[in-house]
């Protein structure tokens, strides 16, 4: 075990400590369930169906609309790199989707589209501006005397693409995918709070808070926090080979 | 592999400004074809400047040139090395060659001026002499009609300059190649005939 893990451990062990004794003070265990009992609580969810089918339907809905965003965020910020008009065209629409709160967009979407597919699109609407704008700036920071080599050596544009454009472009996609990752879960599991499509954790979540299963609430909060944690190490340890394989 | 270079470089008239900075004034020069010939002047007279003209990444105000056009194949050595920093030596040359080079070759040609454990490392571990001669390499190696170096001796000691200086003769292989330089020694040692950029 390294020395990262254990003050990782360490750290994680004090703040469960924290929780616990401000359950035990306030002695209010409807409101703040102990850790405790969050756990006992998740190991049974654990051992009911609905658990795994709520998951796995929020987690396809969520990361469908994720690998959506991601996919078009790449593919239309290559085309607004070499199209300006594009470019000026979508700013107004990228300026919204950043700066309109994402409760406005649920219950825009709510009215316009109903619930069922809800958590796919404000994962999207959350997570396309980020890999826009990241892999927009990865373009503008190209190194332009590379680019002159590579018109000068009449490189082909595979090969640019390959050599120059992604060992550029990679970095900015990723350390923006990391935040993308977390927020798609936020926003998708709001959405479906709000919008209380059938068999969701969102509705999950939603009928705890209803009944005051508190215990409950926190214990799907850790599932979403575990699966969402090993989506993102999947998923950057992909982006990275993917990086690594280029390169070489 | 042997080149056939038949037309001689020709420039004639050639102008070019940047806003009120007249950098080239109606110059002419002609290089032969298939020969090595050097380039001189002072700093900021517009030597890159024409390079780049030729190299077709900065266009000419006026005048003409000959000998190049869209077809002819152009390689360079400019006077930053251009080098790719996460890949190797042989990983720079690869990207910009045909697929029928191969690597064995390359190695070859590159341990011809550079020590063996160079030619695997990631070019940003090398120091900026070995990563001068790996862009001299890139240049040298790769399939052109015409052969483009700025400064290409720049930051070498002389044994290196004789070895590089060596290993260019070796593979001109009836190119044209033009070297601009600062030094006349070099341009003896290339057995090439001197063009001097002055101001108009």
């Amino acid at each position: 075990m390294t020395r990262k893990m254990i003050k990782t451990i360490i750290v994680v062990f004090i703040w469960l400590c924290i929780w616990q004794l401000i359950s035990y003070l306030t002695g209010l265990e409807l409101i703040i369930a102990s850790p405790v009992k969050v756990l006992l609580s998740f190991f049974l969810l654990l051992k009911t169906q609905l658990f795994y089918i709520c998951m796995m339907n929020s987690f396809i809905k969520i990361i469908l609309g994720f690998m959506i965003a991601f996919v078009t965020g790449i593919i239309f910020a290559t085309l607004a790199n070499q199209f300006q008009l594009l470019k000026e065209f979508l700013s107004p629409l990228i300026y919204l989707m950043k700066a309109l709160p994402v409760a406005s967009f649920i219950i825009l979407l709510l009215i316009w589209a109903g619930s069922k597919n809800l958590s796919v699109i404000i994962s999207f609407i959350v997570v396309f501006p980020m890999i826009y704008i990241g892999t927009l700036e990865g373009f503008n920071n190209l190194d332009i005397k590379l680019l002159e080599m590579s018109k000068v050596f009449r490189m082909s544009w595979i090969k640019k693409a390959r050599y120059i454009y992604a060992p550029e472009i990679f970095p900015y996609i990723i350390s923006n995918c990391k935040i993308a990752l977390g927020m798609c879960w936020k926003a998708g599991i709001s959405a479906e709070v709000i919008g209380l499509p059938s068999k969701s954790i969102g509705e999950q979540m939603y009928l705890s808070k209803l009944y005051l299963v508190t215990d409950e609430l926190l214990a799907w909060s850790v599932a979403i926090i575990i699966v969402s944690v090993i989506f993102e190490k999947l998923f950057l340890i992909i982006l990275n080979g993917i990086r690594k394989g280029l390169e070489n | 592999m042997e080149y056939k270079c038949e037309n001689n470089i020709i420039i004639e008239k050639l102008c070019k400004s940047y806003g009120d900075n007249h950098v080239l004034n109606s110059i002419g020069f002609e290089f032969e074809a298939g020969k090595i010939s050097c380039l001189m002047g002072e700093s900021g007279i517009g030597k890159t400047t024409l390079l780049k003209i030729l190299m077709g990444l900065e266009k000419k105000d006026s005048g003409y040139v000959s000998g190049i056009d869209e077809n002819t194949k152009i390689s360079a050595v400019f006077q930053e090395e251009r080098l790719c920093d996460n890949l190797t030596s042989l990983g720079n040359i690869l990207m910009v060659c045909d697929k029928d080079i191969s690597k064995d070759f390359i190695k070859t040609q590159l341990s011809k001026v550079l020590p063996e454990n160079a030619l695997l490392k990631k070019v940003s571990l090398l120091s900026g002499g070995m990563r001068q001669r790996v862009a001299i390499v890139r240049a040298m190696i790769v399939s052109s009609d015409i052969v483009l170096m700025d400064e290409p001796f720049k930051g070498l000691d002389e044994d290196t300059k004789k070895a590089v200086i060596t290993y260019i003769i070796d593979n001109q292989r009836g190119r044209t190649v033009l070297v601009v330089t600062h030094n006349s020694d070099d341009a003896m040692k290339l057995s090439a005939p001197i063009c001097v950029l002055t101001k108009q």
